[in-house]
């Protein structure tokens, strides 16, 4: 058997070796929970490392043993985000509302991957109910950033971004809900992608704010994020927002002829220094390539994080009613019902949770709702409409990821500062179109920086072909 | 300015125990972040015309039909909830609510 080297591992080459029947899952599997065991007590990547990996792990040799040809995933170790519902798993949101629920089903994107032959090696940290942008608000301790312990690796999908850029999995899934698959893919180093709304099955993962929600893998190339993508999307009967995903049969176009547009006056504030001048060089080297870059108008753009900052706390509001104390979570003892759900809710919610109930349940209040709520989709819908007219201009938008490197535990103190590090991912959102975050060089202490690409609804064939080119550069 | 009293009346409505100590500190939250979103200028027209334009994520509401066998999970999601009987969850008597 071939030594497995973790480092340069993809599943693109893990197939190739699989192929020639010259390594075995088994001790793939084994080698990453050795990593995991040595690692996860300094980084706190993973809440749990599922005992029946080793299993999954043995039925897939048992196939190829047998002369099966493997399968499009076969035995590739994913780590989950721990708000994707994995069969008799537990799965908090690293919340200690659910801290003991188990899942009573799996969610589609977990059937489809296991068909595909993936492995679910164990469930990710996270931001509480994927509230935050670093991995701080985890009611299980902070997760760290893999190659600088001080720092954080973004969020709220920073369990599996640690996991996948520390080499505790081959690749992994995050929801996106404003950025938490493409910011901490920017602050790891990694490629992460936010695909269009209703382009992959919301069914099992626990929603935060259902019209923004979309699932996404995190993956050191962008061929893996694209083999995980091809496996997870499509039309689900359990998601009525999934589509019969539209075949573009468009061709792609030639270097020469790609026009990239980029926001005026977007990396003018607030941004770092070398978050620009790594931006501003890629964009060169899309020139020198032959790719034409053009100033582009969204003046909506920067209302966009305004405009989440309304309908998401709204949509949590709603969506977290749910977690009363009756039905999932313990319960805390009261003289009264009401009292058992203020009591459960007060004790089970961590404090950027409350903040969000408190904050939905204000714009939706009785006389704020048209000075808020309404005003808020308006935007959505001016932003989408925006949108549309420059795709018409251009093939994709670019910008950079975050405005800065990964930044230090506890440097963010107010609400408000942590939120702007959605600043440049959050329009995707808004107007749900696919974007992806691509490795774009790092700092002058070796943090990594991102590229992010936003592409016309339903082309994350567009962002696989930029980014497979991008990374040539 | 977003006093006391509104944040705790919000806590009611949210049915949402919130401790003492953090309430100013809510309050304070709140100020800025609505003074942030407060940007958001949108004209009263563009209010009337964009609930026209459809987008991805316009509600989509499921086939009312049957997703799966009847029954099939009822044991495990009862097993997770706090206290059951029978295949009831019990819960403290609805009405009561009304008292406090």
């Amino acid at each position: 058997m071939t030594p497995l080297d973790l480092r340069s591992l993809t599943i693109a080459s893990w197939r190739e070796q699989l192929s020639s029947r010259t390594v075995r899952v088994s001790d793939l599997v084994r080698a990453y929970k050795k990593k995991i065991a040595r690692c996860n007590s300094k980084l706190n990547a993973y809440l749990e490392v599922f005992d029946n990996a080793l299993e999954a792990a043995e039925a897939s040799d048992k196939l190829i043993m047998d002369g099966k040809e493997p399968r499009s995933l076969e035995g590739v170790p994913l780590a989950i985000k721990d708000n994707i519902l994995i069969e008799g798993q537990i799965c908090s949101a690293a919340s200690k509302i659910l801290a003991s629920y188990k899942a009573a089903y799996s969610a589609t994107v977990i059937n489809r991957l296991r068909q595909a032959g993936a492995i679910m090696l164990g469930r990710t940290n996270m931001d509480e109910f994927a509230m935050g942008s670093s991995t701080e608000n985890s009611a299980f301790s902070p997760t760290r950033h893999p190659t600088n312990s001080t720092r954080v690796p973004g969020g709220s999908s920073g369990g599996t971004a640690t996991a996948v850029a520390a080499d505790l999995c081959l690749a992994g899934l995050g929801s996106d809900t404003a950025g938490s698959v493409r910011q901490p893919a920017s602050f790891c180093g990694l490629v992460g992608l936010k695909p269009t709304y209703g382009a992959v099955s919301r069914s099992g993962l626990i929603a935060m704010a259902s019209s923004l929600d979309q699932i996404g893998p995190l993956t050191k190339t962008v061929a893996d994020a694209e083999a995980i993508f091809s496996v997870i999307h499509g039309r689900d009967l359990l998601d009525a927002t999934t589509i019969d995903y539209p075949k573009s049969g468009m061709i792609l176009p030639k270097i020469k002829e790609i026009r990239l547009g980029v926001p005026e006056g977007l990396i003018d504030d607030g941004v770092s220094e070398v978050v620009r001048h790594n931006f501003t060089t890629t964009l060169d080297r899309w020139r020198d390539a032959g790719a034409k870059v053009i100033p582009i108008v969204l003046p909506r753009l920067a209302d966009a994080l305004a405009a989440y900052y309304i309908i998401s706390p709204a949509e949590v509001s709603s969506n977290l009613a749910r977690f009363d104390g009756m039905r999932y979570a313990d319960r805390v003892a009261g003289a009264t019902l009401r009292e058992e759900y203020e009591k459960t809710r007060g004790k089970g919610f961590g404090q950027e949770v409350r903040r969000r109930i408190i904050l939905g349940t204000y714009v939706l209040s009785s006389g704020y709702y048209d000075a808020y709520y309404r005003r808020a989709v308006a935007t959505r819908d001016l932003l989408t409409a925006d949108f549309a007219t420059v795709f018409s201009q251009v093939d994709a938008v670019v910008t950079p990821t975050a405005p800065t490197t990964a930044f230090a535990l506890g440097e963010k103190v107010t609400p408000l500062q942590m939120y702007l590090a959605d600043i440049f991912t959050v329009p995707a959102n808004i107007a749900g179109l696919p974007a992806i975050s691509l490795p774009n060089g790092v700092d002058e202490v070796g943090l990594p920086c991102g590229f992010q690409l936003i592409a016309p609804p339903f082309r994350e064939d567009l962002l696989f072909y930029l980014g497979k080119q991008h990374a040539n550069f | 300015m977003i006093s006391r009293e509104e944040v705790i009346n919000l806590a009611v409505l949210a049915r949402l125990n919130l401790p003492v100590s953090e309430v100013d500190k809510l309050c304070h939250d709140l100020e800025a972040i609505l003074g942030y979103v407060a940007r958001l200028k949108v004209e009263t027209t563009a209010l009337v015309t964009v609930s026209q334009v459809r987008t991805l994520a316009d509600n989509t509401l499921r086939v009312d039909n049957t997703p799966h066998e009847t029954g099939v999970y009822t044991g495990c999601l009862l097993a997770m909830s706090p206290k059951q009987c029978d295949d009831y969850f019990v819960v403290k008597p609805i009405f009561s609510n009304d008292a406090t």
